[in-house]
């Protein structure tokens, strides 16, 4: 009896403790702190892509009419001092630009773009690779430190197996045509990667319809936003409409909304596009002479439009300028700005709100809006002139010349975003 | 002789036997007196035959037969071996058979565990044998040097992140006496991970053996010992401690029954046990002190279990009682610093944190509840670790309830119901704060409680199943056996099931090169004028960093102990400096490329590596003028931090005169200096985690502390003469010094030297 007692006893002491210990609270343990912080990189100089290149070379037949060598050039960059970096340049200012006008050859036509300052992420939107285009990536390092490159091609199957590693050595520049690496891409897009400081990048986008030029423009990195608007597109005719091009990281819905005078239309139907993640998706926009386009997705998308002037060329052709148009987000508060090229240059500016604008431009220039919509300022600003502005509008600045000429200047930021840090502390190494 | 009369004279010492101390002296003397009988045996030797080799010379002792003959029986201090000779020849027949059959079946046991170690972890030890380490999340690496580790247990000092005191060294000291044999303790760690079921499987296999001599018992015993599930999660965690109890604890066990005569002698066939009579052994008692001694190192919070245990045998013991209450000693001596810091915490809550720490190897892991501690596993765990549990459990509670042994039983259920209580409440304190340094804060793990219970119940089995085999007549007798066989045929589908879970799991633990830090830089870190390494890793936005003073992080000599708020258990109050501090500098450095190297210099950083693979990050890092690169390699990429006055080079200690002039001082992990013979006044810093025990002299006169806004350690410096500084804890020098001198009396007691009196054939 004493002996079951004790055993008795016993087991139930070893239950009593262990419903004890079940009780007892369970706290989290501590994971290593994280600390997470904004910084704000080291401002970084702007650089261009320099000048234009004639992808089949300069080719001289005799008859100058079939020529591929540009004739009648003038290029220039505007905004701070300019120091070479391969062939392109770096620029003292805050922001800068470049454009160029070929008179004849392949590439005849206007092209310009805002000078970047290098991103690490970045995608460009634009150009081809299909037989009679070209498109010539230019990689600018404007860094004390080299940077290795990573290209991404995308086109209308989706993103293409083969990638590019490109090595850029500081202040210098490196180029690459991606017909070479991903030919027969008709529709393209490409994202840019570069650890670190990253790269400024701009394509060349050259078309050729036989002899006959059919434009050429840079194609500069676009916002990847869920809400992205191009302003102040034209023209779009029946016969050479102006296309959106799009691409969406992550796949999914998009609604489309141009914007032409007052009135908005969904396109290319009502109900939206569903794009495929990766796809590169071209659509036709309707015909204006001016008008904006505007994308709301339910994930990020980046998009360009391309508009196409025709114009006469000899033996009763027609040549065409194009002009790559970049989308741009919405930041209110954050200043964007470029620098105002020779030329035709008008402002044009697209708010989907009532009120004034402000802009800076060796003073204040204000546009007004009874209406939300676009509205078009003729420039009389000398060269070299910075306009920016911190309103909640998109706007860019068109440029044109004399026989049917385009080109437009997307504006850039001219600070430097803060970026979010999050840092932990841990062991090493941990498997 | 000599030697070996005095080496046995400080083992009766140890034993508390001083009247044997005179005895085992006196053998050397005795022997030399009656040498004067030599040459007149040799004469006679001589007439009896002339060839060399005859069968008279046969009878001629030796030395050893000699000493063996004073000792046992002039001096009587010897208690007679068991020999076959004292048996009837049938009998010593009979045992050598079961000698045979037990040789033959350890052999297949052992293979089978050894079996198991490979397959679970394929790979481990070929690794470790062609010169690889394992690191594990919760281990760091396992390659520190034997000084280190010495450096680490006499100083007390733990040099993890920016340093802090330690608050005991038992276990840095057992690593440290684990790691001569390689230079470090990268093997030693290794293979006892690697190998672990082996290593459990000897010892239950000794340990049940004291109780069953059934090989049908300890057999399959042995091996659920080995694969206890919890145990094998450890193995694959890197969770040394558990691992180290795990298999300590079959030798406290068998220690304490050895202790007190309670093992279990051979049973022939006609019912007789050989020797007749088991004899209370002093030495086992020591040697289990021995065995509590390298638990409670690993795991405190096995102090209390082992204590009560302890406690329990000792008052069972009767005349032998003294010699297992001995065993206590190296508990308390052993436990006592902890104790001591979970009373002056003055909150239950962190006192029993503090009781239940995990300084080696800590990992969070899912609480269990009770039921999942007897089905042997967290409740992550499959169905092959609740068969295997569920089969012993059952085993234990159908041999419970006809045991024979109610004491038994009794002793088993308490233990086993503290180990549960342990395993459950275990896991519910958070035992481990995150050490600023990179290793996170964890909850307890519930494997200690559990080997306990594992334990208590394969000693319970083997208590009860003596003879059980035979007992009972006709029907029920029937029944009993086929239960066995059927609970028997559970245990092996069990094991079975646990060894293919565990193959099939990703273990934390891997093998890694022994150099995780590019070559140059690893060897500048060990240099006298060493500095630290700041480690980056991950992308731009999301950046993680470690500070090393060494080729890797280390935690496998154990951690300095932190309380919730961040001080040291050892001297709790003050929050110390960590490398977590340097965070927003971190987040500079990466995000902004900005040069904040100033901060990192002052810690004594002067070298940043870029682990190959963050490209981003080391072009980032590249922008900055003031780096100097100074090599890339397949570990990363490394860039030198220069001072921001003056070229000298950025140590973890140096004067700084008041002239601005810089010199950098020479240490270790815990002490350094150098001679300065011109006379000139400034600043010694020493770039670790401000503490009062840190002292300084100049040509041996104390030199005063001054305040550091950076938390670090300073002095004034005026004059000329022999510089020299040393970390210096009082308390954790006379617990280190208590804990030799009780380990060293243990190992000493340890030693089977025979008592004299003749118990084992005699009765």
């Amino acid at each position: 009896m004493k002996r079951t007692l004790v055993s008795l006893f016993a087991m139930a002491a070893a239950v009593g403790l262990v419903a004890l210990a079940t009780s007892a609270n369970v706290p989290e343990p501590s994971a290593p702190a994280q600390y997470a912080t904004s910084v704000t990189p080291a401002t970084l100089p702007v650089s261009c892509p320099g000048d234009l290149r004639v992808p089949v070379g300069s080719i001289e037949s005799g008859d100058p009419d079939l020529d591929s060598t540009a004739t009648d050039v003038t290029f220039d960059y505007f905004g701070g001092e300019v120091t070479e970096a391969g062939d392109g340049a770096v620029l003292t200012g805050d922001v800068g630009s470049q454009v160029e006008r070929v008179g004849g050859g392949d590439i005849a036509g206007l092209a310009g773009l805002t000078c970047s300052r290098p991103l690490s992420d970045q995608w460009l939107v634009g150009g081809s690779t299909a037989i009679g285009s070209s498109a010539r990536i230019v990689l600018t390092n404007s860094t004390s430190a080299p940077v290795e490159a990573r290209l991404e091609f995308y086109g209308a199957l989706g993103k293409v197996e083969l990638e590019q590693l490109v090595a850029v050595a500081p202040q210098a520049q490196q180029s690459l045509l991606i017909e070479g690496v991903a030919p027969e891409l008709d529709v393209m897009a490409v994202r840019v990667v570069a650890p670190g400081p990253g790269i400024a990048a701009a394509i060349q986008a050259s078309d050729l319809d036989g002899f006959v030029p059919a434009g050429t423009d840079w194609v500069s990195s676009t916002t990847v936003s869920q809400a992205v608007t191009v302003p102040g597109i034209g023209p779009s005719s029946e016969d050479e409409p102006a296309s959106l091009r799009m691409v969406a990281p992550e796949g999914g819905h998009v609604d489309i909304t141009v914007v032409i005078g007052g009135q908005s239309i969904l396109w290319p139907r009502d109900t939206g596009l569903e794009l495929e993640a990766g796809v590169v998706t071209e659509i036709p926009l309707p015909p204006f002479d001016l008008a904006t386009v505007h994308l709301a997705a339910e994930t990020p998308v980046a998009a360009a439009v391309r508009v196409a002037v025709p114009r006469e060329h000899v033996d009763g052709a027609t040549a065409f300028d194009t002009a790559w148009i970049s989308a741009q987000g919405s930041d209110p508060g954050v200043t964007f700005a470029t620098v105002v090229p020779d030329g035709d240059v008008t402002l044009v500016v697209f708010s989907p709100f009532t009120g004034e604008a402000q802009f800076e431009a060796d003073g204040e220039l204000s546009v007004g809006f009874d209406t939300p919509g676009l509205q078009e300022v003729a420039l009389d600003l000398a060269p070299g002139t910075v306009i920016s502005s911190d309103a909640n509008v998109t706007w860019m600045l068109r440029v044109t010349s004399e026989p049917g000429f385009i080109t437009t200047l997307v504006p850039a930021r001219t600070s430097v975003a803060d970026i979010p840090v999050s840092v932990g502390v841990r062991n090493y190494p941990s498997p | 002789m000599l030697l070996s009369a005095i080496a046995r004279s400080l083992v009766r010492v140890a034993r508390n036997e001083p009247t044997m101390v005179l005895r085992e002296l006196s053998v050397p003397w005795v022997v030399l007196y009656n040498l004067r009988t030599v040459p007149a045996a040799r004469a006679s030797i001589r007439r009896l035959g002339k060839r060399r080799g005859a069968a008279d010379l046969v009878l001629v002792a030796g030395p050893r037969i000699i000493l063996n003959e004073l000792r046992s029986h002039r001096l009587r201090n010897t208690r007679g071996r068991f020999t076959y000779a004292s048996l009837a020849a049938p009998h010593a027949q009979e045992l050598r058979t079961i000698a045979v059959r037990r040789r033959t079946v350890i052999a297949g046991v052992l293979a089978l565990a050894a079996a198991v170690s490979v397959v679970v972890h394929p790979g481990w030890l070929l690794g470790l044998l062609g010169g690889s380490m394992l690191t594990a999340p919760a281990l760091g690496v396992t390659d520190v040097s034997t000084a280190t580790l010495w450096d680490r247990w006499w100083w007390g000092w733990d040099a993890t992140g920016f340093g802090a005191p330690a608050l005991d060294s038992s276990w840095t000291a057992l690593l440290a006496v684990g790691s001569i044999a390689g230079g470090d303790s990268r093997l030693a760690v290794g293979l006892i991970l690697a190998l672990g079921p082996l290593w459990a499987a000897l010892a239950s296999w000794a340990a049940v053996g004291t109780l069953a001599r059934s090989l049908w018992v300890r057999g399959p015993a042995a091996l659920v010992y080995a694969v206890w599930p919890p145990f094998m999660s450890a193995l694959a965690d890197g969770r040394l401690a558990a691992v180290v109890v795990h298999i300590a604890l079959p030798m406290v066990a068998l220690g304490l029954i050895r202790a007190g005569g309670w093992q279990r002698q051979e049973r022939l066939d006609d019912g007789t046990e050989v020797p007749f009579k088991a004899a209370p052994s002093p030495s086992a008692a020591a040697a289990a002190a021995v065995a509590i001694l390298v638990t409670v190192a690993a795991a405190p919070i096995m102090a209390a279990p082992l204590a009560l245990a302890v406690v329990v045998a000792g008052a069972f013991a009767g005349r032998s009682r003294w010699f297992v209450w001995s065993a206590l000693i190296p508990v308390g001596v052993v436990a006592w610093p902890t104790v001591r810091a979970a009373w002056a915490t003055g909150d239950w809550f962190a006192a029993a944190a503090v009781l239940a720490r995990e300084d080696a190897a800590a990992l969070a892991s899912v609480p269990p509840g009770a039921a999942d501690v007897l089905a042997g596993g967290s409740s992550a765990d499959v169905s092959g670790a609740a068969l295997l549990s569920l089969g012993v459990v059952t085993l234990a509670l159908v041999v419970l309830a006809v045991a024979r042994s109610w004491l038994g039983a009794a002793v088993a259920a308490v233990v086993g119901g503290v180990g549960a209580a342990m395993a459950v409440g275990a896991p519910r304190l958070t035992v481990a704060q995150p050490d600023g340094a990179g290793f996170a804060g964890a909850n307890g793990w519930m494997g200690m409680g559990a080997s306990l219970v594992a334990i208590a119940a394969v000693m319970a089995v083997a208590s009860a199943s003596a003879g059980a085999w035979h007992t009972g007549r006709g029907a029920w007798r029937g029944v009993r056996r086929v239960t066995a066989l059927v609970v028997l045929l559970a245990v092996s589908g069990g094991v079975v099931a646990v060894v293919v879970e565990s193959a099939l799991e990703e273990p934390e633990a891997q093998l890694s090169s022994v150099n995780v830090l590019p070559l140059a830089v690893a060897l500048e870190a060990e240099a006298p004028t060493r500095s630290r390494v700041l480690l980056l890793s991950g992308t731009q936005t999301d950046v993680s960093f470690a500070v090393l003073s060494a080729d890797g992080s280390q935690r496998v000599s154990g951690s300095a102990t932190l309380l919730a708020d961040g001080s040291p258990a050892a001297r709790p109050g003050a929050a110390l400096a960590q490398p977590s501090d340097l965070a927003p500098a971190v987040a500079q450095l990466v995000g902004a490329a900005e040069a904040t190297t100033g901060v990192f210099a002052d810690w004594g950083i002067g070298t940043i590596v870029v682990e190959a693979g963050a490209e981003g990050i080391a072009a980032q890092i590249s922008r900055i003028p003031e780096l100097v690169l100074a090599g890339s390699s397949d570990s990363g990429t490394s860039w030198r931090i220069p001072r921001t006055t003056g070229d000298a080079l950025v140590t973890r200690a140096w004067l700084e005169l008041d002239s601005g002039e810089v010199i950098p001082v020479p240490m270790s992990d815990a002490r350094g200096g150098g001679e300065y013979l011109t006379e000139a006044s400034g600043v010694l810093t020493v770039a670790v985690a401000d503490d009062p025990g840190w002292q300084a002299t100049l040509g041996g006169r104390p030199l005063e502390r001054v305040a550091d806004d950076g938390g670090r350690v300073a002095f004034a410096v005026a004059g000329t003469g022999t510089l020299s500084f040393e970390y210096v804890n009082s308390d954790y020098r006379r617990d280190r010094w208590l804990v030799i001198a009780v380990l060293a009396w243990s190992l000493l007691a340890s030693v089977p030297v025979h008592r004299r009196r003749w118990m084992a054939v005699t009765g």
